[in-house]
């Protein structure tokens, strides 16, 4: 781990307001996305890539830069700046291969192997990997939309990994612990609404 | 149902022991209602994430449009800019520097290679000079008006036609000085000024082109000699 004094003074703020948390992480990550934007256009000019692909691969490796900061998997060992080209770079040849090739699409659900799959040991991971594979997929999404605001704001900020008690605070709940159950609770609610679409299907 | 989801939830939130967690993966093995109540909670968890993952992405492309867009269009307003200004430099800058010698050139390409030998009938020394200079013989046309430079009679025409003679040479300053003899004349109608105003135009200093200027000016004032292409050249200058 390198000093902190590595960063520069801007960098370090974005460091610290990232990791801070609450609600004020998302200027943050606003301030993040502009400090760098200009990789755009060298996306744009070194892989060839149109304007929207470079733009949409840059988001890419800002969130990407954020989730690993906030889950404290940036180590520091680069300026955010040079860790940030790398992973946008990164992204532009991805997106270059998607583009060029078709074995993407055949090998696709073997490359994105859900992270909480891969929580699991190799048994268990195969039994579940495959119920996941035979599962529908599009009708999960269109019954997260479903959801009530209030469930699907609560989820989201939870995925965006905010803990709990950063989400009571920005969402005016009483306890972390009413946050925990209510997120359960929704879980639950998207559930109930897969297995009665289920139901009255069959 | 409940108990199974919070079950899951504990374990994938890293909320379970060590020993606990052994039986939960072993128990996807075994129990297949329980491995896709799993499948289902990891499924859910992803398509959210996807979700925050898309909007996401959107705010930021609303942080983004404006920006490259504005830059894009200054770049292009800029380039436009650059290069009308470019234009226009070079427009202006050709005007400015070869116009003045051009309007001489033409005007004497024009009216002063080949002059009038009717107006002075007679077959006298200045029809000789003017023969000869219509020929082309500018060294002999030269020594008829120097000598006829003495004879008051002649001495206007003789002053304007050794000045004639000079500018087509390309002498220039002795031009000039033949034209500001011819300018000092006390004649009715002088066309001293409009020729000194030519000469200078082509000898064509900074300097020079203003005091031409001044002199088409006067030119165009006291209608002398030559005042409607000194109105027309002021407007071009």
């Amino acid at each position: 781990m390198i000093p902190s004094s590595a960063f520069n003074g801007k960098e370090e703020e974005i460091l610290a307001g990232l990791q801070m948390g609450g609600p004020r992480r998302r200027a943050f990550e606003d301030l993040l996305y502009s400090s760098y934007q200009y990789l755009i256009r060298e996306g744009e000019r070194k892989y060839l890539l149109s304007g929207e692909d470079s733009g949409s691969a840059y988001s890419d490796a800002i969130i990407s830069v954020i989730d690993n900061i906030t889950n404290g998997r940036f180590e520091g060992r680069s300026s955010l700046k040079t860790y940030t080209t790398q992973i946008f770079f990164n992204k532009c040849v991805d997106l270059k291969r998607k583009s060029t090739t078709t074995k993407e699409k055949v090998h696709h659900h073997t490359y994105d192997l859900d992270p909480l799959v891969l929580m699991l040991p190799d048994n268990a991971r195969n039994v579940v990997q495959q119920l996941i594979d035979n599962s529908n997929r599009s009708l999960l999404q269109r019954k997260l939309r479903e959801l009530g605001e209030k469930c699907r704001e609560l989820l989201l900020l939870f995925e965006d990994g905010y803990a709990d008690r950063e989400i009571a605070a920005m969402l005016s709940y009483n306890s972390a612990d009413v946050v925990k159950v209510s997120r359960r609770r929704c879980l639950e609610k998207l559930k109930e609404k897969i297995q009665s679409f289920k139901i009255g299907y069959e | 149902m409940s108990e199974i989801l919070d079950y899951i939830d504990d374990y994938f939130t890293g909320a379970m022991a060590p020993e606990e967690r052994t039986v939960f993966e072993k128990r996807c093995e075994t129990d297949k209602a329980f491995a896709q109540e799993v499948a289902f909670y990891i499924n859910a968890r992803s398509v959210i994430r996807e979700e925050l993952h898309t909007n996401k992405q959107q705010d930021f492309k609303h942080l983004a449009a404006p920006r490259p867009r504005m830059r894009a269009l200054y770049r292009y307003i800029a380039a436009a800019a650059a290069i009308l200004l470019l234009v226009i430099a070079g427009w202006w800058f050709t005007q400015r520097t070869n116009s003045p010698q051009q309007l001489a050139s033409g005007y004497i390409q024009d009216h002063l290679l080949q002059i009038s030998t009717t107006m002075s009938p007679g077959a006298d020394s200045l029809q000789t000079g003017i023969s000869a200079y219509n020929s082309g013989d500018y060294p002999l046309a030269e020594k008829i008006f120097q000598a006829l430079l003495g004879n008051e009679q002649f001495k206007p025409d003789a002053l304007k036609y050794l000045g004639i003679v000079y500018l087509v040479t390309k002498r220039y300053d002795l031009a000039i000085d033949r034209f500001t003899q011819l300018t000092a004349l006390p004649l009715y109608a002088n066309p001293g000024p409009f020729y000194k105003a030519l000469a200078l135009l082509k000898r064509g200093t900074p300097k020079d082109v203003q005091q031409a200027k001044e002199l088409l000016l006067e030119v165009k004032n006291k209608q002398l000699p030559g005042y409607k292409y000194a109105t027309d050249w002021l407007n071009k200058i």
